[in-house]
């Protein structure tokens, strides 16, 4: 959008230029020149050259040169947006070139709001802006993976960096508790789902802006409460058409952990040496039996540890990682087209992009074209489209990590002749060369002393083969997907404009995930496909007036005044096949039992009316008032509709007569906004309704149809409601050498959905209601300094850091929920009012006793297991003093959510090489790290204490969360770099470019983390809801990426 | 601003589903909703066999942490998963029965009302009779319970919660259809009958348990499966009176219990030692008791596994098997139970017949007489894994003595008041304070 309204403003100019020059005088000398930008000695194109205090000019062409006809006692004007204006009278000189210097003063930028533009001189609310320079160059393959660290107040986490997977986004803190908190996406003017932001293509964006307090959200109501970013694609420019190229590729891998996990061999020369200086360990007040029995496990696991390295014969012992962790490209290739007449232009691109992850089976790619255009069709009626088909190609990682990695370093992948020897053939009778090999294949193994008796067993983990169980997996998604949107605009008068839009979405998507027959233990037996699709057909129909107003420059007015229809339709259906007897075919007609269907269509609407009003007084003092009133189809008619008002005032006070004598403030703007959001996540289409649902029985052998009550109705469930107060000032010095903003904001989200538990005797166990309250508020500073300016060398570095405080105030009258997420592993979260809603919830290990709070292995049935135990069992904190370890000893151990945030970005320009790099940073999270358990300590129940000599068991406490399992998630990483370098044109021009860069470019090569974290992504954290946030089990590890690329224009 | 235009745009209505109150209007869509009481029978079955055989003599498990070993062991904790989803099967299945209660009188055909009816008490009398005989006080839910309505949460007393179970089975003797007028797997005459049998038993009402046992068995409709194996493999025999079937490799009727019991899933369910014994101290004529052959697998060399409900579907998740919660032969034997009463043993002929078909088929001798204990350990061999056996104790007031005993052989102690099952920790959470826990815990 920001690009056409330049382009309105260029269109215009041309117009005025080709009826003036024609009746122009003839009595003048012919000036030209060539117009070019300070900063990079470039051509700029299309600036416009008049001559002071009349219309006559012109624009520079697209090599910058102009020329007009003017007499020497005539100021030519060189204006371009973003630049600085320059004035020079032309006195006897017949060439005058010029070099803009970027504009200082950025007085005329303009941001996009939703339903509008704004001045950002303008603004009173919390609105960032993020034009895309060099975004489109980050190896990433989504457009919010390149948005990590470009805007305060906006956290985006790859909880999953599996390839093409969706970033974790939260503005402004988590702000629901049943409900989602990822912000509201809008494209081009109109709302879209957030799952677009995979399908974009970056190359194609223009600008990003985000809506962070409620006064600028406030105008999309139900759908404000997060956040709302809103993404302008780029659009086409009148002239000559351009092509630009853009394309890299280059290489990815993932952060692996050093001495993952000791050998075999290691843990065999420890064993031994523990038995050789048992004198010398061991405690001397131990009785004699205890020590006979810890000497007599070491010597069983000894003999294990001889049948591992048996097993393993001359092959290397495997580190899983270099297994599972597999490194891929990446690539992208993208070919744009722009141009147009005075009364139409276009934008056509075509792209494409794979990324190949960085573990085994994970793989994403997608092809989009995107076609825009914009033409006049008569004065006042001009007409848009927008046209993006998509096609997306998902290879899904089918496991969790965990469950690969946690296998032991001597299992060999597949059988051959030296480890076929040992299988337990009494088991595993019909296992052969080439088979693939788990750990219980080797148990049952006869005691070489004694044939008669057999050995411990080898297996510890659940059995099935790592590598088998990802390759063994085909697990796909493929996405299609069409965006296409028209409006039309009408100027109904000076300053009145009406615009209608028409934008509808189809989003086809399926997931054939099959399971085969040898992936798991369970052979065939486990094999199964399953089908899922996802058909949305969605459409938003938005009609509006804007008015503009300008009175003796003392009163600028600029409303909007509209109403939305929207509807969204929903069609899912799933297939479960069973009965695969070979993968040689994949697709359902192989099963020979279905053993599941289901279909759900769903249809909501969406009627709203919104209205906004700027009133600019002297350019001095802003008032933004705005209301929207949704209503929706998912709600009982008492709260059919919601009323989400929002008002802001700002100052510039650098308008005022005290602050005429000050030159070197810039800027300087202290504003208030206060609004009132929504949030519609987490609301079914038909909860209001009691519903009852299909559920069939067997009777006399066959299916009969059935049905059961769904839910419980809930006529008075309504939007989550966020309500915030966001002072803040924008501010710039020295001509902007210096400037950003600083904010502060309360965010109270009331009326929170929540799952309220209830008696089992009413027929169910849970409702919605909406009785929460969270409040989030924190600090946001933008900072940009510019240290040197100069045509040689050109410094720039931005700053963005923002705080964030969450704080569950109601939860629905109780004090407090605990909460497991994973019945097998101690995962406790609780939400307690007065703490964040998501906190680790167990025991404090008292580092005084044992062995550093773990029970001596002295004491432990296998001390000597190759992997331990520690983490699960410790000697505990009796924090209450009771003399008891019991339950109510627990306390809340840790907060998984950041308290700061940050990014610090450098641009350099030096000559021809340009050189940007950002580090960006989170600080005071914290994971709740279950896959040390996995990697380093598997529990068995072979750990426990032996209560023979044990006698502590009071203070020891099995199988909980222990603070031991809480981890620091912070982390400070390089996030991107790119270090380009402008070909001189005269090259470029030889091969029929106009412009051409090469660049090299990276993302996270240097990553950080904190002391005592142990796994391979801080970020990584499984999706358990918002109350049991934090939880990291096998997440996919961070990726690095480096890449070469090329942008050209011609 | 006024919106009363728009409100037909606004109004949608489920596709998928159906509003409740558009529903349940006619005979069909009645029916439809007793079917889906059975739907629940199925559920509240999945995880019945850690509560019913694994606390008890028969059966263990090989978790030796976590929810499931709690059961073995006496240790249950409040917060137990299996039980708490136990208690939440048991009651949204009963909400399900006073369902079809409440739209009864949209039912126009005056049989399928009076057998419809008479379904839904016999589910709601028999659940209500399972949550009193292992929680004790509970809330009786003898209509709706809407949320907010604390009086619907209160615990009822054990005699009152026992009246309802009594006059809704009652009523279901009283009205629902023998074996042959309504389909296998819905509630039939004798079902009810037999339940009540049991009801009946358990207060010692010994001759009416014997008028309806003996009704049933004169009915003719039941006889014995020859082949004890067969009861389990060829589904819906002869013997079978009320199963809950499921079906193979079909999501939403298959049930994973089988699954459970497997060896590499933990072996839930293995049978104790005490168990073993017991079936090897009485051999049968041909030196082996066909149901010890049936029951009994062996897990690879280390357990005594369960060899009942064995899958064969493609996926071993989704298992087939019935589970037969009423069989002939525990009609038969009821029976034998009514006629000793509160003796020590019996020697009535119709009696000694009825527990000589059981023995003989499994390839026992017949007895002469039947004393308290023989009939016991009968009905343990009979019917190991079929979550009798914990009901009979209680039934029979043995259950005290013979865990006490089993626990202490093993060289464990346990406290008696865990005996009864505890109130889950989040009915307690959510009751409002109209829920107390059961002593003990």
């Amino acid at each position: 959008m920001l690009r056409m309204i330049l382009q309105k403003w260029h269109l215009s100019q041309i117009i005025l230029v080709m009826v003036l020059a024609s009746s122009s005088v003839f009595a003048q000398t012919q000036v030209s020149g060539t117009i070019t930008s300070q900063a990079d000695k470039l051509p700029i194109p299309g600036v416009s050259i008049f001559i002071k205090g009349t219309t006559a000019g012109t624009i520079s062409d697209f090599d910058g040169n102009y020329s007009l006809l003017a007499s020497p006692e005539d100021v030519l004007v060189f204006r371009y947006i973003g630049m600085e204006e320059q004035e020079i009278t032309v006195g006897t000189q017949t060439k005058i070139s010029v070099a803009l210097a970027e504009s200082t003063e950025q007085l005329q930028e303009v941001v996009v709001v939703g339903y509008g533009t704004q001045k950002k001189s303008h603004l009173t609310g919390a609105i960032s802006k993020v034009k895309n320079e060099k975004l489109d160059q980050i190896p990433v393959s989504r457009v919010d993976d390149a948005l990590i660290g470009q805007v305060s107040g906006v956290n985006i986490q790859q909880t999953n960096p599996e390839a093409g997977e969706a970033p974790t986004i939260q503005v402004r803190g988590v702000g629901s508790i049943a409900a989602g908190s990822g912000p509201a996406v809008v494209v081009d003017g109109v709302l879209v789902e957030s799952d677009y932001l995979a399908s974009l293509d970056m190359n194609d964006v223009s600008s990003v802006e985000v809506l962070k307090d409620a006064s600028s959200a406030a105008i999309f109501g139900s759908r404000g409460g997060n956040g709302v970013i809103m993404i302008t694609t780029k659009s086409g420019v009148s002239g000559e058409t351009k092509f630009n190229f853009n394309s890299y590729y280059g290489r990815k891998w993932s952060y692996q952990r050093e001495n993952f996990r000791p050998t075999v061999a290691e843990n065999k020369a420890n064993i031994e040496n523990y038995i050789a200086n048992i004198d010398e360990n061991w405690p001397s007040d131990l009785p004699e039996d205890q020590r006979a029995y810890v000497l007599g496990k070491a010597n069983t696991t000894l003999t294990r540890m001889n049948y591992m390295q048996d097993i393993l014969g001359e092959n290397p012992e495997k580190d899983w990682q270099d297994i599972i962790f597999e490194d891929g490209n990446i690539q992208s290739y993208s070919l744009s087209a722009s141009g147009g007449s005075d009364n139409t232009t276009f934008n056509v691109s075509g792209s494409y992009l794979q990324d190949d992850g960085v573990l085994l089976a994970d793989k994403y790619s997608k092809m989009n074209v995107r076609f825009k255009l914009k033409s006049k069709l008569t004065k006042r009626l001009e007409l848009g489209l927008n046209l993006n088909p998509v096609r997306e190609q998902k290879q899904v990682f089918p496991t969790s990590l965990h469950e690969s990695l946690r296998q032991s370093s001597w299992l060999p992948i597949t059988h051959d002749a030296h480890s076929i020897q040992f299988v337990d053939r009494a088991n595993f009778p019909n296992i052969a060369i080439g088979d693939y090999a788990q750990e219980s294949h080797f148990n049952n193994y006869p005691d070489p002393n004694d044939p008669t008796k057999v050995l411990p067993n080898v297996s510890v983990t659940n059995n099935s083969n790592p590598y088998a169980n990802i390759v063994e997996r085909d697990h796909k998604e493929l996405t299609h997907r069409i965006y296409t949107g028209m409006y039309l605009k009408y100027k109904v008068m000076k300053g009145l404009n009406f615009r209608t839009s028409f934008t509808a979405t189809y989003r086809d998507r399926v997931r054939n995930y099959y399971d085969g027959t040898k992936a798991t233990r369970n052979g065939a037996a486990d094999a199964r496909l399953r089908n899922r699709t996802y058909r949305d057909f969605n459409w938003i129909n938005d009609n509006y007036f804007t008015y503009n107003k300008n009175i003796n420059g003392m009163h600028d007015i600029n409303a909007t005044l509209g109403m939305s229809f929207e509807r969204r339709q929903t069609h899912f259906t799933e297939t479960i096949g069973t009965g695969f007897t070979n993968d040689a075919v994949k697709t359902m007609n192989a099963a020979s039992t279905i053993a599941y269907g289901d279909e759900f269509i769903g249809v909501e609407t969406l009627h709203s009316v919104f209205g906004r009003v700027n009133y600019a007084y002297n350019d001095r003092y802003l008032f933004s008032v705005s209301v929207r009133t949704d209503g929706s189809s998912r709600f009982g008619q008492n709260y059919k509709y919601g009323l989400f008002p929002a008002a802001s005032f700002g100052w510039r006070m650098t308008e005022e007569n005290f602050m005429r004598g000050v030159d070197w403030v810039s800027v300087l703007k202290p504003r208030i906004s206060y609004g009132i959001t929504g949030n519609n996540q987490g609301i079914g289409m038909y909860d209001a309704l009691g519903r009852m649902s299909p559920s069939s029985s067997v009777v006399n052998g066959g299916i009969s149809s059935g049905y059961v009550p769904a839910n419980i109705a809930q006529p008075d469930l309504r939007w989550e409601q966020q309500v915030e107060l966001n002072p803040g000032f924008d501010y710039g010095f020295w001509g902007n050498r210096i400037f950003g903003s600083i904010e502060w904001y309360r965010r109270t989200s009331n009326d929170l959905l929540l799952t309220q538990q209830i008696p089992s005797v009413t027929g169910f166990d849970q409702r919605t209601v909406n009785l929460g309250k969270v409040q989030n508020q924190g600090f946001e500073f933008e900072f940009n300094i510019k240290p040197i300016v100069s045509d040689k060398f050109k410094w720039t570095l931005t700053a963005n850091a923002s705080t964030n405080e969450n704080k569950l105030i109601d939860f629905g009258g109780v004090d407090s929920l605990i909460t497991i997420v994973d019945d097998k592993r101690p995962a406790n979260w609780i939400a307690a009012t007065g703490h964040p809603i998501s906190s680790f919830y167990g025991y404090k290990i008292d580092r005084s006793k044992g062995d550093n709070g773990n029970v001596p292995f002295e004491y432990l049935n296998e001390g000597f297991w190759p992997i331990g135990g520690t983490s699960q069992m410790g000697y505990v904190q009796d924090l209450n003093g009771d003399g008891v370890i019991d339950e109510n000893d627990r306390t809340i151990i840790g907060s998984p959510y950041p308290n700061f945030i940050w990014s610090i970005t450098n641009n350099f320009n030096i000559g021809r090489f340009d050189v940007s790099f950002m580090f960006q940073g989170s600080m005071g999270g914290q994971v709740l790290n279950i896959d040390p358990q996995y990697y380093e300590y598997q529990t068995m129940q072979g750990q426990r204490p032996n209560t023979q000599f044990f006698g502590e068991m009071s203070n020891v406490r099995e199988r909980i969360l222990t603070d031991d399992m809480v981890q620091d998630a912070s982390f400070i990483a390089l996030r991107n770099i790119n270090v380009g370098y402008s070909i001189p044109n005269n090259w470029v021009g030889k091969v029929g470019l106009n412009k051409a860069r090469i660049y090299a470019a990276g993302s996270n090569l240097l990553y950080l983390m904190a002391d005592g974290y142990t796994s391979f992504n801080p970020e990584g954290i499984r999706d358990e809801g918002p109350i049991n946030y934090g939880y990291q089990r096998g997440a996919a590890p961070i990726p690095r990426s480096f890449i070469l690329g090329i942008n050209a224009e011609f | 601003m006024s919106f009363t235009a728009c409100d037909s745009f606004l109004t949608e209505y489920p596709h998928s589903e159906v509003a409740v109150d558009d529903y349940l209007k006619n005979d069909d869509e009645v029916e439809t909703a007793v079917i889906g009481i059975y739907s629940g029978l199925q559920e509240v079955v999945q995880q019945e066999y850690a509560i019913l055989e694994m606390r008890s003599d028969n059966a263990g498990t090989r978790s030796g942490v976590g929810d499931w070993a709690q059961f073995e062991s006496f240790t249950l904790l409040t917060t137990n998963s299996v039980v708490a989803n136990y208690w939440k099967q048991l009651y949204t299945t009963i909400h399900r029965c006073n369902l079809v209660l409440a739209s009864i009188d949209n039912v126009v055909d005056p049989n399928k009302k009076q057998q419809f009816e008479a379904e839904a008490k016999f589910v709601r009398g028999y659940l209500h009779f399972n949550a009193v005989r292992l929680f004790g006080s509970v809330p009786l839910a003898d209509r709706i319970v809407n949320e907010g309505d604390t009086e619907g949460y209160k615990q009822a007393p054990a005699d009152e919660v026992y009246a309802l179970v009594n006059s809704d089975l009652e009523y279901a003797v009283n009205n629902l259809p023998s074996k042959s007028d309504i389909d296998l797997g819905r509630a039939n005459k004798e079902s009810a009958q037999t339940m009540l049998a049991k009801y009946y038993l358990q207060f010692k009402q010994y001759d009416e348990a014997k008028t309806l046992l003996s009704d049933i068995i004169a009915g003719g409709s039941f006889s014995l499966t020859q082949n004890y194996n067969d009861i389990f493999y060829q589904e819906l025999g002869s013997e079978i009176i009320f199963p809950i079937q499921f079906i193979d490799d079909n999501t939403e009727n298959s049930q994973e219990f089988s699954y459970y019991f497997l060896f590499e899933q933990g072996s839930h369910n293995y049978a104790t030692d005490n168990m073993i014994t017991l079936y090897e101290s009485q051999p049968g004529v041909n030196g082996e008791d066909t149901r010890y052959t049936t029951n009994i697998i062996d897990q690879r060399g280390v357990r005594k596994g369960c060899g009942k409900f064995i899958t064969t579907a493609n996926n071993i998740r989704l298992a087939g098997n019935d589970y037969i919660l009423i069989r002939y032969s525990d009609v038969l034997l009821l029976y034998v139970e009514a006629v000793i009463g509160d003796s020590f043993q019996t020697n009535d002929a119709v009696a000694l017949d009825y527990f000589n078909q059981v023995r003989s088929r499994a390839g026992l001798a017949p007895l002469q007489n039947v004393t308290k204990p023989t009939l016991a350990n009968e009905r343990r061999k009979e019917f190991l894994y079929e979550n009798h056996r914990w009901f009979d104790l209680e039934r029979t007031g043995d259950l005290e003595a013979t865990i006490t005993n089993f626990m202490k052989d093993q060289g464990l102690n346990f406290d008696k008041r865990h005996l009864l099952l505890p109130i889950p920790q989040r009915e307690l959470d959510t009751s409002k304070g109209m829920l107390t826990q059961n002593p003990g815990y």
